[in-house]
């Protein structure tokens, strides 16, 4: 339920506009200058986080305590070695909406920015958590592993209803969901981290070994 | 003793948290605490008879997730749930006296424009609750923890709509004094208050402390009893676990500053258990109920985030308004909700503070139309509302989907309009508007409009609406036409701010009509009206000699303090650019993105060359070459939509010449419906195809994102569309899509083509349409095939 650190990297933002490379028109350039600035004043990032117990079974991953299994064999994958992980729920708020919105019915050039700025937001905010959150663990002696959402590999995004009802995101973020398990407030993130003794080999959430490589606009290259 | 008289004379002490004292009962509460009432109604009981004991004079039913959504999945429905909480509690409650609150929670789901629940929705899975409640004989509706404004108007009207019960609502706020939806203390208060609940206030999220402040500000808003139901303290995780660490002295000794500032109803939520109120309870048992007033009258209305203060004069755009407008006509008939919206988010900009909202227009279903405008100007602008309709029946369909406080527009000295509107703006919580003519027309001298606007006020007290939410219209008439009515005008308005002490209004353009130079001259009445005490003149804020006019009277009067917003608006405002499409081509001007420049070459070139000589020769090979750049790499999507966007401007000012000049040489292609599916709230890359077609000349009849299969089944019919394109972000939402893909073919035979991040080319063909499209380039290919 806190609050979070964030800035709004244009290239970032761009790049989720679909943007690639340096060269941009002026245009381009004054008009997302205009509406990071703006979506920066109305983004109000919040955050849950919980750390649980779990357990490898056959086909998923237990949180102790609870009736939340996660399922798929990459979550199992990415937890193996952990005893414990994170979950959190983050978000950029309604009212990251609500700019979007407005600025979609101005043109579709600052609604596409406003949008691509929103995500930068949410990515930036999550960056920040997972930031505290590594080194909360280095005091532990223990390692983090990396953020792991519904919807990577085949850890279904169809778990986001109860991942949300874990977390009381409701409640303590105002994030929901809708029947086809969209989040809202729409720039919103939910994620695993698995918490590790040792070091953890690879880090592998580059775009290089997703699964979902080749049908992805927003790859970093 | 009824719970509104026990008020009166006592402190009501509420009850204390029921989910968390629920999870340390042993049993796990599981995903349907409401369950409990039936499966264990003695575990329910013994928390409310642990509250009462504790001296809590009410308790809140074991209701609080009791929605149809909420219980989806559960072995009982919400009817069953509520009659078994009702019934326990007030088993409970023969033992020790007391009363029994239907406690309401959120919906758990966001309503529109944040989310996809309709108003209307809300409203009747609310009707429900409330009936059920009624029906078992609870005393009171408590709706409490909710953040979202529009949904717990949705609860109000549920409660007073269908039963007697007095309503308690309290809603969770932030430290920054905002919920999550964004809803102020301000807002809340103003708009809660209007619509006539018993009592308001605060609840869960933060703890007494915290809530200390805000009591505060709320005293400021309303003179409601106030409620005030904390959490024991901020909440923190410790072992896997939510726990909150206040002392419970440190809990009663916050409690009792609250209580000092006039806050007489009072309780705990999460985390707070029997003994920690009962030690509190002690202490307040040694109070008696103090009354506090701080409220001063003033003229306030409010969107759900944004209060306006009739403090200094503000303004009421006046453009979203068919008369004299014929794209604005269009727009209307059409459905075109984006360009009315636009027109909201222009005025917004320009310096607005309150938006007129008409929509009267021959052939459309003005009510329909009312409803759909409020719901889509809420949802990209947040000023607050004016109705506007010569129609009480209009005015009452806007007035209920407004979010906040509005102003109705209007009412006048008729005796019959009076009755008719009164009792809506009363109902709604709205402020009203008065004319200060009657059914013998518009008084020639300003002491007969004075004694209009008395008469509108005396039936507004009668009413019972505040005086301060009552203004006055004291009319303006053409200069051209009477000369000397300016001057009675001016007369009437300094008369109703002197005499009567309320707020004017007035129509300014209407004294430059049949004139040249209007804005200087509208700006000078403006001016003079102002000095003599115009608060809310309704112009055209994009204008911006009339609203710099406005800014700067506020700073010269003093209202501006320290001139803030004065400085705000004017400091670093630069000269506006000089054009520059002399020095490159209109293609050139459509590549690098620039707006105002292309529509600007294209009027020049209008001059010379015929609409579709333009479009043929300039518009569309600038947006071949943009979009070629994008195909090969050379450019991406932001800037293929700046071009797509300057292209748009150029076509606009195309559109103005031929309706000005009569010329309809330049046909549209199509229509084309596209739509996001039933479910899918991603709708960038839908609009994104629109904005592309639309430029390549095509009537795109945009449904919207989470359209129902039958509502594009009825627009694909209705507007004998030649082709369909669907959208889906999401695995999810593809089968929406199917379903909707079917539904088509059953109806006819019109080719479907689909687009949307999880698709491919073989999955289109898979859940059957006729045609992938991968981006706005591929759209128009395939319109271009489709229709010839």
């Amino acid at each position: 339920m806190k609050t979070i650190d964030f800035v709004i990297d244009k290239k970032e933002a761009l790049r989720y506009a679909g943007h690639k490379g340096d060269e941009l028109t002026q245009q381009v350039s004054d008009t997302a200058d205009k509406v990071i600035a703006g979506c920066t004043a109305a983004v109000t990032p919040r955050s849950v986080v919980r750390r649980c117990g779990i357990e490898i079974t056959s086909d998923g991953v237990q949180i102790k305590n609870s009736s939340l299994k996660l399922q798929g064999e990459d979550i199992k994958k990415h937890l193996t070695g952990c005893s414990e992980c994170y979950i959190i729920c983050v978000t950029a708020g309604s009212g990251t909406d609500a700019y979007i919105r407005t600025m979609m019915v101005l043109d579709t050039v600052h609604g596409l920015l406003a949008d691509g700025a929103g995500t930068a937001a949410v990515e930036n905010c999550c960056d920040t958590v997972e930031k505290q959150l590594r080194e909360q663990l280095k005091t532990e002696g223990k390692y983090l592993t990396w953020r792991y959402s519904p919807g990577y590999g085949d850890f279904p995004f169809t778990q986001q209803p109860q991942i949300l009802e874990f977390l009381q995101a409701e409640k303590y973020a105002g994030v929901t969901c809708t029947d086809s398990c969209i989040m809202l407030p729409s720039k919103s993130v939910t994620a695993v981290m698995g918490i590790a003794d040792s070091k953890p080999a690879h880090r592998a959430n580059s775009c290089r070994t997703c699964p979902n490589k080749d049908n992805c606009n927003f790859s970093c290259r | 003793m009824n719970i509104l008289d026990y008020i009166k004379d006592n402190i009501l002490l509420l009850d204390g948290a029921m989910g968390t004292v629920l999870q340390n009962s042993g049993i796990a509460p599981g995903k349907h605490p409401e369950a409990m009432n039936i499966d264990h109604p003695d575990v329910v009981a013994s928390v409310h008879d642990a509250y009462m004991t504790a001296g809590s004079k009410l308790v809140l039913t074991n209701t609080f997730g009791a929605s149809a959504h909420k219980m989806a999945g559960c072995q009982y429905t919400p009817q069953q749930v509520i009659t078994a909480g009702v019934k326990l509690a007030k088993e409970v409650r023969r033992k020790h006296g007391g009363y029994v609150a239907l406690d309401i929670g959120p919906l758990g789901q966001l309503l529109e424009p944040m989310g996809t629940l309709t108003f209307e929705q809300a409203y009747e899975d609310f009707a429900m609750q409330v009936k059920a409640g009624a029906a078992a004989g609870a005393d009171l509706v408590f709706i409490e923890t909710m953040t979202d404004l529009y949904e717990v108007k949705a609860a109000v009207l549920a409660v007073k709509e269908n039963c007697d019960l007095p309503v308690f609502t309290t809603m969770s706020f932030e430290q920054n004094m905002h919920t999550f939806a964004g809803t102020s203390l301000s807002s809340m208060a103003i708009t809660l208050d209007g619509l006539g609940v018993d009592a308001l206030g605060i609840n869960c999220s933060l703890g007494p402390v915290e809530m200390l402040p805000m009591a505060k500000e709320l005293k400021k808003w309303t003179d409601k009893p106030l409620i005030i139901k904390p959490n024991a303290g901020l909440p923190c995780l410790v072992n896997d676990k939510t726990v909150y660490n206040i002392t419970k002295e440190d809990f009663a000794q916050a409690m009792e500053e609250i209580m000092a500032l006039g806050v007489n109803i009072v309780g705990g939520c999460c985390g707070t258990t029997p003994d920690m109120l009962n030690f509190f309870f002690d202490k307040a048992k040694q109070h008696s109920k103090t009354e506090v007033k701080v409220k001063q009258p003033v003229s306030a209305v409010c969107s759900s985030g944004k209060t306006v203060v009739i403090d200094s004069v503000k303004i009421i755009g006046e453009r979203i308004n068919p008369t004299g407008k014929a794209l604005f006509k269009k727009a209307l008939e059409t459905g075109d909700m984006d360009y009315i919206a636009r027109q909201a988010v222009e005025q917004m900009n320009a310096g607005a503070h309150i938006l007129d909202v008409n929509v009267g227009h021959l052939g459309i279903d003005e009510k329909e139309m009312m409803i759909q405008v409020v719901k889509k100007i809420q949802s990209v602008c947040n000023l607050p509302l004016q109705i506007d309709s010569s129609s009480p029946e209009v005015i009452e369909a806007g007035l209920r989907v407004c979010n906040g406080k509005a102003i109705v527009n209007s009412v006048n000295g008729e005796k019959e309009k009076l009755d008719a509107i009164l009792p809506l703006a009363k109902k709604y919580g709205a402020a009203v508007l008065g004319l200060a003519l009657d059914e013998n027309g518009i008084p020639d001298t300003a002491q007969q409009r004075v004694d209009i606007a008395r008469r509108i006020l005396d039936a507004a007290i009668e009413y019972d609406i505040r005086k301060e939410d009552v203004f006055i219209d004291c009319l303006t008439l053409a200069s051209s036409a009477q000369q000397e009515g300016a001057m009675e005008t001016l007369k009437a308005v300094e008369m109703v701010t002197k005499e009567l002490g309320l707020k004017t209004t007035l129509g300014v353009s209407n004294i430059s009509f049949g004139m040249p130079e209007r804005q200087l001259m509208n700006s000078a009445f403006m001016t003079m009206a102002m000095y003599r005490g115009l608060s809310m003149p309704i112009i055209n804020p994009n204008s911006t000699a009339m609203t710099d006019a406005v800014f700067a009277f506020n700073r010269i009067s003093g209202y501006d303090t320290g001139g803030k917003e004065y400085i705000s608006r004017f400091a670093g405002r630069k000269e506006t650019r000089p054009v520059t499409s002399e020095n490159f081509t209109l293609e050139e001007l459509i590549y690098m993105g620039l707006s105002s420049e292309t529509k600007q070459a294209v009027k020049s070139l209008l001059a010379e060359k015929t609409a579709m000589k333009i479009v043929q020769d300039s518009l569309i090979p600038a947006l071949d070459v943009v979009g070629k750049d994008y195909e090969n790499g050379k450019i991406f999507l932001p800037q293929l939509m700046a071009a797509a966007e300057a292209a748009k401007k150029g076509f606009e000012a195309i559109s103005e010449s031929m309706a000005a000049t009569g010329d309809n040489n330049y046909e549209k292609k199509g229509p084309v419906v596209i739509a996001t599916v039933k479910g899918d709230v991603h709708d960038i890359g839908k609009n994104i195809v629109k904005t592309v077609m639309e430029n390549y000349g095509y009537e795109v009849i945009d449904l919207g994102k989470d359209v129902a299969p039958q509502a594009v089944v009825d627009a694909v019919i209705g507007h004998n569309a030649q082709l369909v394109g669907l959208s889906a972000l999401m695995t999810t939402t593809v089968k929406a899509m199917e379903e909707t893909i079917t539904l088509l073919k059953n109806a006819g035979n019109v080719p479907v083509m689909v687009g949307g991040a999880v698709l491919t080319p073989d999955f289109a063909r898979q859940i059957g349409a006729d045609y992938y499209a991968q981006d706005a380039q591929m759209a128009v290919a395939v319109a271009r095939e489709v229709i010839k």
